[in-house]
């Protein structure tokens, strides 16, 4: 992962296969200044990080057909190239199992839908001071 | 101006008092009136295929339970970031016989889903006349 630069502007993964939530998502970010990628999928994800070496966070919804996000974080976390690269679950489902689970499978943070712009602004502080 | 005002101001109180829509609905547009606009034809387009998509599931002879959640999960999210709060929690009952593989339950629910939907939108096409009368007669939202 690269180092943050570009006056703390993060270029944020977002990630979700609904398009209502990848635009609310992908607005509250570029609120906040920093540059946004939305896709529709965990495969889709993965394979822009293959083309995108600058991704500074991923932000992924839990609930996606063929790959859930606790999967893509898996594979992030289970990867050299990608592990050090921040992942936060999003979910509308306040389940603490799932919670736990993914916070032990290193996500750094775990957000409720509907995610608020006082959610996007502490994480993604929390993570340019990282 | 005034009573269009008076108007808007009593149909958003009665639609807060059902529990159609909540407190969210409104903050989508301190991202501006445009951004929530979009939001709301995009719930719209996504929710009409996610619920012909449900139908379709369940009118196959082995379905699969769960994608089913798959889909309902994901109208259940978008209905939140909209503040659509009584869709949410009939998409969430649905979601329950899913993960219970129960058919008759996801069946019985969907309709409901569909029911809350309909009405949902019936409000949200009622306060969009109304904003767009406010905005044509020079006022604002």
């Amino acid at each position: 992962m690269s180092s943050l630069t570009d006056g703390d502007r993060m270029h944020v993964l977002a990630v979700d296969d609904s398009s209502v939530d990848r635009a609310v998502i992908s607005t509250l970010l570029r609120s906040s200044k920093h540059r946004v990628t939305a896709v529709d999928s965990g495969k889709r994800a993965l394979e822009l990080l293959d083309l995108e070496p600058n991704v500074n966070m991923i932000i992924t919804d839990y609930w996606m057909p063929d790959m859930t996000g606790f999967e893509l974080l898996k594979k992030v976390k289970g990867s050299t190239e990608y592990r050090q690269i921040p992942v936060v679950i999003m979910s509308s489902e306040n389940i603490p199992t799932r919670i736990t689970k993914c916070l032990e499978e290193g996500a750094e943070d775990f957000l409720l839908k509907p995610v608020r712009s006082s959610d996007v602004q502490r994480v993604c502080s929390r993570m340019m001071t990282r | 101006m005034q009573e269009l005002k008076r108007s808007f101001a009593d149909l958003k109180y009665s639609i807060a008092r059902e529990k159609i829509l909540n407190e969210v609905f409104d903050q989508l547009y301190e991202e501006g009136y445009d951004f929530a606009s979009e939001t709301i034809t995009l719930f719209h387009s996504e929710a009409e295929k996610s619920l012909t998509e449900l139908t379709a599931r369940l009118d196959q002879e082995i379905v699969n339970f769960h994608m089913l959640e798959v889909v309902i999960n994901r109208l259940k999210g978008s209905g939140l970031i909209i503040g659509a709060a009584r869709l949410a929690d009939a998409c969430l009952t649905m979601a329950t016989y899913c993960d219970a593989s129960n058919k008759q339950g996801c069946v019985v629910s969907l309709n409901h889903v569909k029911e809350e939907y309909q009405l949902l939108m019936s409000k949200i096409e009622s306060i969009r006349k109304l904003e767009n009368e406010i905005i044509a007669a020079g006022g604002s939202i």
